[in-house]
């Protein structure tokens, strides 16, 4: 069935249609919501001139300025800088290390500057306080993305119960044109009422595919749970919060490293990646680090790709701006170390195609045991030794995309 | 921002079951591309669908049953010489010879494939050495090879390909310093070149100022962990190495110099003035450079099987250009997934053509006539950034979809065929983070 | 420290708003029984309804799951159904991103979604 379901539905429409000269205005509030890449500003200095006096200006401003993190601390005094990192705790479950940011000011500010984590009760954005305050308390009316994506999946619902109508009246007739006793007439007549009803399901399907989500005034009608009331505190009337900002392990490693988290007892992002690697060269949390890495530092926003079979998805500036553009799938160029089975990468193209997401292997080199292991028993500064041992591996790229005989040829 | 400018086929056509009842409609009517229909989801319970099913293996059975003939102007003789596993032609007629098989002085050469090829669409009679003719399945088993053993899957490839109306032909590995490599490696350097130019740029550019976190870094490089045998005397006393230690910590307290890169503290305490630099700071992962392989495995399993070019009338095959398409034949049952050396022994052996005349591709904005064919040009500056911003991601957008050198495999299975283009990407040359006024305005 | 229990019921309860959802000690493991809400984020498809009562198994994406601990934890459940195995218990794996995702396991063969 010809159904345009493609992974998250997505209210903002993608800059630049071909043609038409595109509305930049999008793009603009979006920039002001979330910009910066990174949780640190650099320092912006004046613009100098002819003038020497702007030069003195900016020299003045470039040794009086400070660069500084960038921190959200809440809606109405967004961007106030500090120095502050933020705060995160690490817990086990079963065998598995979660990094845990619960404040809502560091939640803030590690999503809205560079999308780091993700919501551990929300899609990506941790946004179930505010979801949850419009269906218990009836209190706000921008719609989340989960709301949107929830619209939408009543929409395609509704589409799906009139196809089944439209189906459940063929085999009817169907049944009766076997029958030789059924008149003529009636045949024809239920033939024009079908084809009539196919039309309007052409027209329901294109509108599915064109149309955006309205945006609801009023609250998504739904009835409140007795688990919902425990929420709410009896006296104050305030809601819990329930949800905290989960960092995968290389996040946590990437965010220590550039000063903008901190984990009590782990002061480094070297004690950091001790804490979730293995103490092998091949360790493959250690080798995400290193590409995690790779892609932060050429500018790429990169989360998790789960999702869709891989490894990690890369953003051009972040989920609100544009959907993940290239899927990641990392592979060890090691000598015998050649475990990947077809039947595996031509599924995860598959999928990955089908989202129309471009699919890259990122083979990495790893050193021998003995060259990181010498880097790990050194007795360099933590710092210093991160950035060796980084420099031990190296990421080639190549493309898999698949090719289709019949769409090339012209 | 691809998603707009991809096709909007959700559906593959080739996944699709075929319906042979457009055939018999094909043969009385007029000729249109006959549509393919959508699948039922389960048994309705009617003879409806039963009825269509056998109406369908009719018309299949009907047009196979159709006499498949040629006129004896027409008719093409091969004899097929076991020793040399070719099939030779004396007197070829028809298009086929266009763009298949070796001329020597006097007669034209088939490959196997090309041979198997032409029996089965009747276009040519083969025979034996001693006169006699051969039937299809004898031409097959005359073909197997010791030496190839992926001889079949070769084949169904190149039918699969000629099908779909492509030029195929074997591909032959050029001996060494014939102009194509030589070619390459000025290109090589030359990027090479510009690359590294480029980089020393952004560090003059973007680093202008002192670099202080390599300066931080080779500073306290210098104070802490003295590497020369020279100073080790003085620095090794506890009274040096707390006197600098205090110093470093009142320096930096001063905010004169920063603590080193990759320190928690480093970017509270340098001066960087743009994203980019804070960028290019971290970048400490080493990477591959494009171009930067030479390896060729003379034993890999991955060698280019056949040239590739959508059909042009021009074509010549005594002298053919460039071939559009390079590709590979993997068979699953006996190949693993290709190693990196593998990959880069294929793009070292491909024919690589530079992109860079290549402006035409989809996807620009076109600034002249939007939807509804009204003129329409860029009026502010700020439209014109834009599309040029637009014009400049969509140039990156395709590099990285489709990279440089790449090959095509075709990967087997039991004849089934997938087709997958590997390329040479490189993230490490884009520029994807854009600094903006935008971000500036707080 | 939390459990994977705790962590998928939270998610279940507060993400796709089940309620009245309890643990169920099995011998081995804990699963969670609970019932989804009338429009269930779960079942996007007509074709499959959910009932309301639910079975849902925590799992790791790294764990390792064989046919003989799913028959297990059916039979297990059976015991506390008067001997009726459940037509499907509802995996939910925990990434390491946070995200919970869910997937059917039948006991036997299920007629397929209708897309």
């Amino acid at each position: 069935m010809p159904e345009g379901s493609t992974g998250g539905s997505r209210p903002e429409t993608t800059p630049g249609s071909a043609t038409a000269i595109p509305k930049n205005n999008k793009r603009r509030n979006l920039m002001e919501l979330y910009p910066f890449p990174l949780p640190i500003t650099p320092i912006y200095l004046p613009s100098i001139t002819n003038n020497p006096l702007s030069w003195l200006v900016a020299g003045y401003a470039y040794w009086t300025a400070f660069p500084k993190l960038a921190l959200f601390s809440d809606e109405s005094r967004a961007n106030q800088p500090s120095l502050t990192p933020v705060n995160c705790e690490y817990e086990y479950i079963s065998s598995a290390i979660i990094f845990k940011v619960t404040s809502p000011s560091g939640m803030i500010t590690l999503w809205r500057s560079g999308f780091f984590g993700k919501g551990s009760l929300s899609r990506s954005d941790p946004s179930w306080s505010t979801r949850t305050a419009r269906r218990v308390m009836g209190v706000g009316t921008v719609l989340t993305s989960e709301e949107i994506t929830n619209l939408r999946r009543q929409e395609r619902m509704g589409f799906k119960n009139a196809r089944d109508r439209v189906q459940q009246m063929e085999l009817e007739l169907r049944r009766l044109m076997s029958q030789e006793t059924t008149p003529e007439k009636i045949i024809k007549e239920r033939t024009a009422v079908l084809e009539a009803e196919k039309t309007k399901l052409a027209e329901l399907r294109a509108d599915l595919q064109k149309k955006p989500v309205k945006l609801a005034t009023t609250p998504i009608d739904e009835e409140i749970r007795e688990e919902d009331l425990q929420l709410v505190h009896p006296v104050t009337g305030e809601l819990t919060q329930l949800e905290y900002l989960q960092l995968m392990p290389c996040e946590a490693v990437f965010l220590t490293l550039i000063g903008c988290l901190k984990v009590p007892a782990l002061p480094t992002s070297w004690s950091v990646l001790q804490m979730v690697v293995s103490g092998s060269a091949n360790c493959e949390e250690l080798i995400r680090c290193i590409v995690y890495h790779h892609y932060r530092s050429l500018g790429w926003c990169v989360r998790s790709g789960i999702k869709f079979g891989t490894d990690f998805l890369l953003y051009k500036g972040g989920p609100p701006f544009t959907h993940a553009e290239h899927g990641i799938i990392i592979m060890q160029n090691q000598k015998g170390c050649r475990n990947t089975r077809w039947v595996d990468i031509s599924g995860t193209a598959r999928v990955v195609g089908g989202v129309k997401k471009n699919m890259i292997i990122a083979f990495v080199d790893v050193p021998e045991q003995d060259a990181y292991a010498k880097v790990v028993d050194g007795k360099e500064h933590d710092e210093v030794k991160l950035g060796v041992l980084y420099g031990l591996y190296k990421v080639t790229e190549v493309g898999y995309r698949r090719w289709v005989p019949s769409r090339n040829r012209e | 921002m691809s998603q707009t400018t991809e096709s909007s086929v959700l559906l593959d056509i080739e996944d699709e079951v075929q319906d042979w009842r457009a055939l018999s409609s094909l043969s009385k009517s007029d000729q249109v591309i006959p549509k393919r229909g959508e699948k039922d989801f389960e048994p309705d319970g009617t003879d409806f669908q039963s009825n269509i099913l056998e109406e369908s293996r009719t018309a299949m059975y009907d047009a196979l049953r159709g006499a498949r003939g040629h006129s004896s102007k027409q008719h093409v003789q091969a004899v097929f010489h076991q020793s040399l596993g070719l099939a030779c032609v004396e007197q070829p007629k028809g298009p086929f010879f266009k763009s298949m098989g070796k001329s020597d002085k006097l007669n034209v050469w088939l490959t196997p494939e090309e041979v198997i090829y032409l029996a089965e669409r009747g276009s040519i009679s083969v025979l034996t050495e001693l006169g006699l003719e051969m039937s299809l399945e004898h031409l097959y088993s005359c073909i197997y090879n010791e030496d190839n053993a992926n001889v079949i899957e070769q084949y169904q490839v190149y039918a699969h390909l000629k099908r779909h109306g492509y030029i195929v032909m074997r591909h032959e590995e050029k001996a060494e310093g014939t102009p194509r490599k030589h070619a390459k490696q000025v290109e090589q350097s030359a990027l090479a070149v510009i690359s590294n130019v480029w980089k020393s740029l952004c560090l003059i550019l973007f680093h202008g100022k002192p670099n202080w976190g390599a300066v931080g870094i080779g500073m306290v490089k210098a104070l802490t962990n003295p590497a020369t045998a020279l100073f080790t005397p003085i620095t090794q006393t506890s009274y040096f190495q707390r006197a600098s230690k205090a110093v470093v910590h009142y320096l930096r307290q001063l905010k004169l110099i920063p603590y080193p890169l990759l320190h928690p503290q480093h970017y509270l305490s340098s001066r960087y003035t743009s994203f980019k630099q804070i960028l290019i700071s971290l970048r400490i992962v080493p990477h591959y450079d494009l171009f930067e392989s030479h390896e060729v495995r003379e034993k890999s399993p991955y060698q280019i099987t056949y040239n590739v070019w959508k059909p042009v009338p021009s074509f010549k095959k005594s002298d053919p250009p460039t071939p559009d398409f390079q590709v590979c034949v993997v068979n699953t049952d006996t190949t693993k997934f290709p190693s990196l050396a593998e990959i880069q022994t294929l793009f070292n052996t491909s024919d690589y053509v530079p992109q860079s005349t290549d402006t035409s591709h989809r996807g620009i904005p076109n600034n002249k006539v939007d939807k509804n064919g009204t003129l329409k040009k860029p009026t502010t500056p700020a439209q014109k950034a834009t599309l040029a911003r637009i014009a400049r991601l969509r140039k990156m957008d395709k590099r990285l979809k489709f990279g440089y050198r790449n090959v095509i495999l075709a990967i087997t299975n039991c004849g089934v065929i997938n087709y997958v283009r590997l390329s040479e990407v490189d993230f490490s040359r884009e520029e994807v983070y854009e600094e903006s006024v935008l971000r500036r305005g707080k | 420290m939390t459990s994977l229990a705790e962590i998928v019921a939270t998610n279940l309860v507060h993400y796709n708003l089940w309620t009245a959802v309890e643990d169920v000690v099995l011998s081995s493991r804990t699963v969670l029984c609970g019932a989804p809400p009338p429009t269930s984020v779960i079942a996007t498809d007509s074709s499959t309804v959910l009932s309301d009562q639910e079975y849902v198994l925590p799992l790791l994406v790294s764990e390792k799951l064989t046919l003989a601990t799913l028959d297990g934890i059916f039979r297990e459940i059976a015991e506390r159904r008067a001997g009726v195995r459940p037509e499907k218990v509802i995996g939910g794996i925990l990434n390491t991103d946070g995200t919970v995702v869910y997937y059917f396991i039948w006991d036997g063969v299920a007629k397929p979604r209708k897309n």
